[in-house]
């Protein structure tokens, strides 16, 4: 099923701006949110983030959002950027309205 | 003092493990190839993917203590039983030794959570009447590794008789933490071996440790000798080790100097080997680091497989498992090992029994969050330690941020003014020093890093190049941070035990601060963190200052209390003093300043301010009479006059708690820098620093100006 274009965004930007929230909130991150741009890597030249920052923003993600990303280090991997998380999350959703 | 590089040895054990209550079960289960990893029980283990544990059944404490309703009580009876053990084993259970004399260093990671750490260590003191210093080291899993060496410290002239030792309790808490790090193992323990991960355990050691010729002179046989031990820090990162294995590299290589051994002597390694998978290689690159192409000729083992990672009691537990087996030219296993992890020691002794192997001296290793390593020689019987001169200790830089800001001039300024009371100003940490990255630094990390980074400036001190590895830092504090606390508790609380914050439990170690400022600052020397109550910043001042005395391989330390306000535990201090030490006449005095030492010091039990005094006079050689200033906080009036023939009332006297709002551990750690103040400015010729007291250690100090 086709999601429509519009719900589509607004489902994003609620996204973005709670996980901008988890990186300032949980991760210490000092930015405001508007600073925080969807594509900036969130490792070393972007947010700076590390390993262990990483298992807090995977861990607070699944209890905001109730999806399970842990199941192994390829899903870890693949969240390079905010974008990357926020992808993950819809397609995580998208998965279980399909199942 | 006569007693100075004494040879150590121990002769007395106890331990209570998830093997066993005693060291009997602990001997029989490395012979007949045991562990003591089981399901959990005492909390459910269902939001976790793992449940295993290295605990101990419940059962076999209620036969030894009736009830235990706590974590707390938990701790305190897995020590008390061990220290018990220790002690009878020792000949040491009765009372006809001189109480003031014996010290107890108590090493544990999170302690019992509940209280404050240092309770533990000044609860067991009362309960077996000790009356020397009590003092708990807690550097997370390397805690009792670092106490023992700390206890062959205070056998220099401080007590007879040290017991050291250390206990943790598996509690929820640990286990959601590393849960939530992803280290623990879905299987039983296989150090070196497959699957990768660990297996939490808990329980207590205690040795007791005399000097040779005492225990000698009262026939106790001696187990075997404490011949060295070794500190480093990795600078790196809060919970993984440094990849280069330089970090352990360095504790061996200080704890072999320390022992006056050469490399190729070290028969055996007892290694952290917890079992991850960043731990195990880092190690085996750190052991190839020192041995060279040896490494692979020596036994390597881990006895996690059998004890779990009994956190903060690994060290000693595992200290002990060699001992054991020591006298009989045997060494234990590494259990579970089954099939070869790449980059892991050549001959990890995979066996279910301890193998036979000549050796006269082993090293045993403990890793712990925060980047603290510590190392342990021990060898069969005791050989001379290296007879080396003491080298006096000069105060370079000093740093102090507290109630009158971040500027030392205004310090001496608040000090002096009877009606000085402001709180601690705003301040923005990369402000103080801009290479630093301030994300996720709670109050206490900022006070500290700030005040050693103020230090470092005020001494001139530039640590770049080989002085980075041998520079280290000492913290006295005595409480974790109440931001980080509240992070942690309040992630269990909202997100529930299974997603408890990774990133919040890597700083709810006591060393948690020490991490952070030893990796901002690049301070790759030996590190520490103590508690003892007030009094705790003095106390690293003075540990910072034995470890300059001993370790040639030591340019600079430095020491630090520091405080964060805790109002729901009661505790207001807020601030932090920073010291730096280095032998005198290393480094050049910045002009226009007197050269200040310190001259003695003294570290006794907490209701024995006449023998810290003594002590610090002894070491300094100098007559109360020409001192003109006391600084601290030490109020027995008594012993002050006795010592100064005079009334208290007309020696004069100042003290930093306005400046920091209480006396804890900041307290006594600013009042030395006050007293450092006015003996580089020529205003005083000898300033005596008192802290500490109740409920666990009095300590002294003596500053001086100093000629070469």
């Amino acid at each position: 099923m086709e999601i429509p274009l519009e719900s589509y965004t607004q489902r994003r930007e609620e996204l973005l701006s709670r996980v901008r929230k988890i990186l300032i909130d949980r991760l210490h991150v000092r930015r405001a949110p508007d600073e925080i741009d969807p594509d900036t890597s969130l490792f070393l030249s972007g947010l700076g983030l590390d390993s262990v920052d990483m298992v807090e923003l995977v861990i607070a993600c699944e209890a905001e959002f109730g999806v399970r990303i842990r199941s192994g280090t390829a899903g870890r991997a693949r969240l390079r950027t905010l974008n990357n998380v926020v992808d993950f999350v819809i397609s995580e959703e998208e998965k279980s309205r399909g199942a | 003092m006569s007693s100075r590089n004494a040879e150590v040895v121990v002769t007395g054990a106890g331990a209570v493990s998830a093997i066993g209550i005693g060291c009997g079960p602990l001997l029989s289960s490395l012979d007949e190839g045991r562990d003591g990893i089981r399901p959990i029980t005492r909390f459910s283990t269902h939001p976790f993917s793992v449940n295993l544990g290295a605990t101990v059944p419940d059962d076999w404490l209620r036969g030894l203590s009736p009830q235990y309703s706590s974590d707390s009580d938990l701790c305190f009876d897995f020590a008390r039983i061990a220290l018990t053990e220790a002690l009878w084993q020792a000949g040491l259970e009765g009372d006809g030794r001189d109480q003031f004399k014996t010290a107890l260093v108590v090493g544990t990671s999170l302690g019992d959570l509940k209280n404050q750490h240092h309770r533990l260590a000044s609860r067991l003191a009362g309960h077996f009447g000790f009356k020397g210093p009590a003092i708990t080291i807690s550097t997370a899993c390397s805690s009792s590794n670092n106490a023992i060496g700390l206890a062959r410290d205070l056998l220099d002239g401080f007590a007879d008789v040290v017991v050291a030792g250390g206990a943790d309790v598996l509690s929820l808490e640990a286990f959601a933490g590393f849960h939530a790090l992803g280290v623990l193992s879905p299987a039983k323990c296989a150090p070196f071996s497959r699957p990768a991960g660990t297996t939490l355990g808990e329980g207590a050691g205690f040795l007791v440790l005399e000097r040779a010729a005492d225990a000698a002179c009262r026939g106790a046989p001696p187990l075997a000798a404490v011949s060295g031990y070794g500190l480093s820090a990795d600078a790196f990162h809060e919970t993984s080790p440094d990849p280069s294995g330089g970090g352990v590299a360095r504790a061996i290589q200080m704890a072999i100097l320390d022992a006056g051994l050469a490399p190729g002597e070290i028969g055996y390694v007892n290694a952290h080997g917890s079992g991850t998978a960043n731990n195990d290689a880092v190690e085996w690159l750190a052991l190839q680091r020192v041995f060279g192409a040896g490494a692979g000729g020596i036994p390597v083992s881990s006895s996690k497989g059998h004890l779990g990672h009994c956190q903060g009691a690994a060290g000693v537990l595992e200290a002990l498992c060699v001992l054991l087996l020591m006298p009989r030219q045997s060494v234990p296993p590494t259990l579970h090992h089954r099939g070869v992890r790449p980059r892991c020691p050549e001959d990890p002794v995979a066996s279910d029994r301890p193998r036979p192997h000549p050796y006269r001296h082993a090293a045993c290793l403990n890793s712990g969050f925060g980047g603290a390593n510590a190392a342990l020689i021990l060898s069969t019987s005791s050989s001379p330690r290296p007879v080396r001169a003491a080298r006096p200790v000069e105060i370079m830089g000093l740093g102090a941020v507290a109630g009158h800001g971040l500027n030392l001039s205004e310090l001496g300024k608040a000090i002096e003014d009877p009606e000085f009371d402001q709180p601690m100003p705003a301040y923005e940490i990369d402000r103080v020093i801009p290479n630093v990255d301030p994300r996720g630094l709670d109050p206490a990390t900022r006070h500290l890093i700030a005040a050693a980074a103020l230090a470092l400036g005020d001494a001139g001190i530039a640590v770049r190049g080989p002085l980075k590895e041998r520079a280290g830092l000492v913290i006295g504090t005595t409480r974790l941070s109440s931001q980080s606390a509240g992070e942690f508790y309040r992630s269990i609380a909202e997100r529930g035990p299974g997603s408890c914050s990774p990133l919040a439990f890597a700083r709810i170690t006591l060393n948690a601060p020490a991490g952070s400022c030893s990796k901002a600052l690049m301070l790759k020397g030996p590190t520490s963190t103590l508690t003892s109550g007030p009094g705790s910043g003095l106390g690293a001042v003075l540990y910072a200052a034995t470890m300059i005395a001993n370790w040639e391989s030591v340019d600079l330390v430095l020491a630090a209390g520091v405080d964060e306000a805790d109002s729901s535990a009661g505790g207001l201090t807020e601030g932090a003093g920073c010291i730096a030490l280095a032998p005198a006449g290393k480094f050049p005095v910045p002009p226009g300043r007197e050269r200040a030492v310190l001259a003695g010091f003294g570290i006794a039990g907490p209701e024995d301010l006449s023998a810290a005094l003594g002590q610090a006079f002894a070491m300094a050689g100098i007559l109360p009479d020409s001192v003109d200033l006391i600084f601290g906080s030490a109020d027995d009036k008594s012993v002050l006059e006795h010592f100064f023939g005079r009334p208290s009332q007309k020696l004069p006297r100042l003290s930093c708690r306005k400046l920091c709002r209480g006396d804890e551990a900041a307290t006594s750690a600013l009042d030395f820098i006050a007293a450092a103040l006015v003996i580089r400015s020529g205003e005083s010729r000898a300033a005596l620093v008192v802290g500490g007291g109740r409920p666990c250690a009095t300590y002294a100090a003596i500053l001086t100006g100093w000629r070469s």
